[in-house]
């Protein structure tokens, strides 16, 4: 068994207790719920588009160190990306937490994609792998849904 | 107590007063919208059934309640709901599941009308239980399922069922699974069910000494007596997090709302951690609860 320190590393102790972007947007373009009915976390996100980018990405929600960690460090690399840049970096993390195969990222998101480097250490706790990508399904969602509010659930 | 037979149970996860288990999931498999009174938790759990009491009325069918609450390790004084419930005509359901193992449980000194208990809680085998019945009532009930060993005879004219148990037992039993069974309530027969209680009673005992102190840890409010089960809070650590720092500490909890999702809302929480005491704990292994609870309090500067 690995140490609990590379699952619970700084960064991630850091986000958990102070998350980044833990707010509202008031009128969100998109918005979705995240919901894991087996540990009842629960996560809104809120997207401001400007066209195909993100002007502003936000979250609330209650939830453990991992899932907070994991949702606060989603909306500090996908502020100012385009659509097409959030699927290809949640693709991609998706691969790392789960143990597929990440495709190759261009450069610029290749470089952000490291930035969620410490949120794989889940990898090693298959039970754990959800609380990482609740809010990356719930942004999903919202990018579907629109602004309807959509309620995506992981079991 | 009645011989374990192989009847299945239909809910396993049970909680007192407001549960997900107990007070409707069951009744919607028989009618869509059951009319279900709760009593009300108070933050002093279970008082008095004053409260109880209110709730009952002449319509009142079945008082489905637990003898050990799950998520909090409250002992239900459940021989007083059922003097209360039995002088308004109903019949009362007791879910044993947390007491059978821990409580010398005598169903007819109880008075009760149904007494169910699972086999994975009494150190047997997980997928059969047992539920016990008065005769008049079980010989008064129709089966719920046809199969094989349910009938008596089988005429033109009629059909007619076993007694009791038989008739409730359609098609092949879990045979494999009522052995082991069997062979559970013996151990804990050979134990003794006083020894037990004894056991257990000191455990829980040193588990709330212990874990008390501990700052920013709130056991969940089990009224007048807890037993076998410490559930706590720990401010600012999700259970998800307490309970993964006390695995790598080798110490196995559940964490979670424990099926009891309504009752921890009215604790104003989203689960908690909770740890089970069995007949092979010790105080060494409450220590070490206590100390991995205090590595998670580090972890997360608590």
């Amino acid at each position: 068994m690995m140490d609990l320190r590379e699952l619970y590393q700084d960064i991630i102790l850091d986000h958990g207790r102070h998350p980044r972007n833990f707010r509202t947007i008031e009128h969100p373009t998109h918005f979705a719920q995240g919901h894991n009915p087996l540990c009842g976390d629960r996560v809104t996100v809120y997207l401001s588009l400007d066209g195909d980018r993100i002007a502003d990405v936000a979250f609330q929600g209650r939830g453990c160190a991992i899932s907070t960690a994991a949702a606060s460090l989603m909306t500090e690399v996908l502020k100012g990306k385009t659509i097409e840049d959030a699927r290809a970096l949640f693709a991609q993390f998706h691969a790392r937490v789960t143990g597929g195969e990440p495709a190759e990222l261009s450069e610029p998101l290749a470089e952000e994609a490291e930035r969620l480097e410490p949120l794989t250490g889940v990898k090693a706790y298959p039970a754990r792998v959800k609380c990482a990508t609740l809010s990356w399904h719930a942004l999903e969602a919202a990018l579907k849904g629109g602004g309807v509010g959509a309620t995506v659930k992981t079991e | 107590m009645a011989a374990p037979t192989p009847a299945q149970l239909t809910a396993t996860c049970t909680a007192p007063k407001r549960s997900t288990a107990v007070f409707r999931m069951p009744y919607r498999f028989i009618v869509a919208e059951p009319v279900v009174s709760c009593a009300e938790v108070s933050r002093r759990a279970l008082s008095p059934p004053a409260g109880f009491e209110a709730r009952l009325s002449p319509r009142t069918r079945l008082v489905a309640i637990t003898h050990i609450a799950n998520a909090t390790g409250a002992v239900v004084p459940v021989e007083t709901i059922v003097q209360l419930a039995h002088r308004r005509g109903a019949k009362v359901l007791i879910d044993g599941s947390q007491a059978a193992p821990r409580l010398p449980v005598d169903v007819q000194a109880l008075g009760c009308d149904f007494y169910a208990l699972t086999g994975h809680k009494v150190y047997g085998p997980t997928g059969i239980g047992a539920l016990y019945g008065r005769w008049e009532l079980l010989s008064a009930m129709p089966p719920w399922q046809g199969g094989g060993e349910m009938i008596l005879s089988v005429t033109f004219d009629k059909t007619e069922y076993q007694e009791p148990p038989h008739r409730f037992e359609a098609g092949t039993p879990d045979i494999s699974g009522a052995i082991g069974l069997g062979a559970a309530i013996d151990f804990i027969e050979e134990l003794g069910r006083d020894n037990i209680l004894e056991h257990e009673e000191a455990l829980t005992g040193y588990g709330v000494d212990r874990l008390s102190p501990i700052p920013g840890l709130r056991l969940l409010d089990a009224g007048q007596r807890r037993l076998g089960i410490l559930s706590f809070d720990l401010e600012g650590v999700h259970p998800h997090d307490v309970a993964q720092i006390l695995d790598q500490h080798h110490v196995a909890v559940r964490a979670g709302h424990h099926c009891a999702q309504p009752l921890m809302e009215c604790f104003g929480l989203s689960g908690t951690t909770r740890a089970s005491l069995g007949v092979y704990n010790d105080e060494r292994d409450i220590d070490r609860l206590a100390d991995a609870i205090e590595a998670a309090r580090e972890m997360f500067g608590r």
